[in-house]
């Protein structure tokens, strides 16, 4: 959202300026900016939450993510290294927090679930933690 | 604890000078050069700015020296460095994946060596003494190896006995073999660096090789050129080339010999710099035979292994055995996997409509490039008569990606020119991802990525284009393989706190 207000805050500029005097019709980078930020704002957020989801099964959790590239995610529990519950700013405004496991592995070094209300977060971060073993690699 | 540990030994000696000869080409090359050429201050001034750079080096050295300190406690070993920014590192024992020694020439030359401590996290938490003495260094590994539960574990896990001193030879590269391998590693690298020096010459003592008398007529003639002079052009560049790489290898993998030791395996080579490390079976990932494309049709094929500490200074996998024969490498092998490879017929070849994603996929990059090219060249566009070659391409990659379930371990196959074998035992899986681009959602394929430790991000593990019901049955299936192969593992072992 930040990005898009400082796209059209630019783009304005450029109109202004730039495109001032042009056979190009004054206002039609302002138009194209509104209509973009309103895409990102409002449109595809709606559509990125619905392209995730998740499934804790008996040994593993799914992570699945991702409109263009699908990606699905499987984490067996006794490969997580340990796991984090996190918050940005805004993620606490809202109660919501971020489920990150950590891995050995390279891709899957970290997998994040985001979205997660935060007792719903710490209760399946209690529940991977009793399911750990610990061994070597 | 940490608090208590002292930093009580200082590193040898000789580490002085070694610092001092390996800075003076920045002292006493670079510097001056560069004066030099900025202001035509003569030879005299030269000299002295030289000798100004030697002491500057010395005294570098010498501060590295002084501030370097390290110490071996009960349960962690303390590095302590630094002139300005003063740091002090702690390594826990049983972070340590292994000790490494490497003797470069001036090593070899004092009788030292440099020590470093590889720990399963990345350069930044590695530990490196440079020098110490040999015997010190020796000391040191026996001391660390016997503290490290990973190596103790390895070697009580590993039922094969060996005495001190009487390692089996698995693999052995003499002269003759080094040279053919260094054949096949071809490098142009070394053309850039000849023509760069030509600008320190020309700084340092005024020759202007340009301005030489021998360039104008070869100019000339080169002006000239017919094409066979071209061709003989081409060929003193390959000829180059080859020398560059024969050269090259030669220098890294000198007497190259892979020995059996327990709990692991030790590797030996270099000319120059002498390198010994140990790859424990305990952290091997994976297993990878490769191929280039050349290589392959004269029956040589490399062996490496993903270790755990995937170390960015050596790029990821430990080289095993790097130019062997088929047999050879099988030899190796069987030490680290217990079984014998699949037959070819066991492998099960991924959709056909690989060939098609593929070729869609290349031709959508090509597109816009031949497209834009056009615009310029017109007979760009004839460059689409490429097409049929795309598709065959797709075809040969098809043939040739295949994969394989045993008890044990999951085989892939993988490229047609440069071949890859992975095997991986199920254990030793820590993630998968089944992933579906747009294409592939199209056409009901998916990606199935397999995860692993030490894994390199640019080639990883993956079966691709898979019909999508049969990426999730494998994917489920090999979760059941790897919670197996775990549970079996941790009867084997009890576990460890």
């Amino acid at each position: 959202m930040a990005a898009s207000i400082i796209f059209i805050v630019i783009s304005i500029a450029a109109d202004a300026l730039i495109f001032r005097g042009q056979p190009v019709p004054l206002g039609l980078f302002t138009i194209l900016a509104v209509l973009v930020a309103l895409l990102l704002i409002f449109v595809l957020p709606a559509r990125r939450y619905r392209a995730w989801g998740y499934d804790v099964s008996e040994d593993e959790l799914h992570v699945q993510n991702g409109i263009w590239v699908r990606i699905r995610t499987i984490v067996p529990f006794g490969r997580v290294q340990h796991i984090d519950v996190s918050q940005g700013p805004i993620e606490r405004r809202y109660g919501v927090g971020v489920l990150t496991l950590h891995t050995a592995g390279t891709r899957s070094s970290a997998v994040h679930l985001p979205g997660l209300e935060m007792a719903q977060a710490e209760r399946m971060r209690d529940e991977i933690r009793g399911k750990i073993r610990r061994d070597l690699v | 604890m940490t608090l208590q540990t002292i930093a009580d030994r200082r590193l040898h000696p000789a580490t002085f000078v070694t610092r001092t000869i390996r800075s003076l080409p920045q002292y006493m090359l670079g510097i001056p050069a560069a004066v030099g050429f900025m202001s035509d201050s003569g030879f005299h001034a030269l000299l002295l700015f030289a000798a100004a750079g030697l002491a500057a080096a010395s005294f570098g050295a010498y501060l590295f020296w002084r501030r370097f300190a390290y110490g071996v406690g009960a349960q962690e070993i303390v590095i302590e460095s630094g002139v300005l920014h003063r740091q002090r590192r702690v390594i826990p024992f049983e972070r340590i994946q292994d000790i490494d020694i490497e003797r470069g020439p001036l090593a070899r030359l004092f009788g030292t060596a440099k020590v470093r401590i590889e720990t399963g996290g990345g350069a930044k938490d590695e530990g490196n003494l440079d020098s110490v003495g040999l015997s010190e260094a020796y000391r040191l590994r026996a001391v660390l190896r016997r503290r490290d539960s990973a190596a103790t574990a390895a070697v009580a896990e590993d039922k094969y006995a060996v005495e001190p001193g009487q390692e089996p030879l698995l693999f052995h590269m003499d002269l003759k073999r080094v040279l053919l391998a260094g054949l096949f590693n071809f490098s142009l690298v070394y053309i850039a660096v000849i023509f760069g020096s030509f600008q320190y010459l020309e700084a340092l003592f005024g020759i202007d090789v340009m301005a030489m008398e021998w360039v104008e007529p070869a100019r000339s003639l080169a002006a000239a050129a017919t094409w066979g002079l071209t061709a003989l052009a081409i060929l003193f560049i390959l000829l180059l080339g080859v020398t560059a790489g024969v050269l090259r290898t030669i220098a890294r993998d000198y007497d190259f010999r892979l020995t059996r030791v327990s709990g692991g395996l030790r590797r030996r080579r270099g000319l120059f710099t002498l390198s010994e490390a140990l790859i424990p079976f305990n952290r091997v990932q994976l297993s990878i035979i490769r191929s280039g494309a050349v290589a392959r049709l004269f029956g040589w094929f490399r062996l490496e292994f993903q270790t755990l500490s995937a170390d960015a200074g050596k790029a990821g996998n430990q080289v095993a055995a790097p130019f062997g024969r088929e047999q050879e490498i099988w030899r190796v092998l069987a030490h680290v996997s217990p079984e014998d490879l699949p037959p070819e017929q066991d492998y099960i070849r991924v959709s056909k409509r690989h060939i098609l994603r593929q070729s869609l996929r290349w031709t959508a990059w090509l597109v816009l490039p031949i497209a834009g090219a056009s615009i310029v060249w017109p007979w760009a566009l004839g460059l689409l008569l490429l097409l049929p070659f795309l598709i065959g391409a797709a075809a040969l990659q098809w043939r040739h990606h295949r994969y394989c379930l045993t008890p044990v371990c999951l085989y892939v196959r993988q490229g047609f020119m440069s071949r890859r074998l992975w095997i991986l035992p199920y254990e030793r899986i820590q993630g998968l991802a089944v992933d579906e681009g747009p294409l592939q959602r199209r056409l009901e394929l998916a990606t199935l990525a397999v995860d692993t430790a030490g894994a390199s991000a640019l080639r990883p593990l993956q079966i691709v284009n898979l019909p999508v019901a049969q990426t999730q049955a494998l994917a489920d299936k090999l979760l059941d393989l790897h919670r197996k192969a775990r549970a079996l593992a941790s009867m084997r072992e009890p576990l460890r706190a």
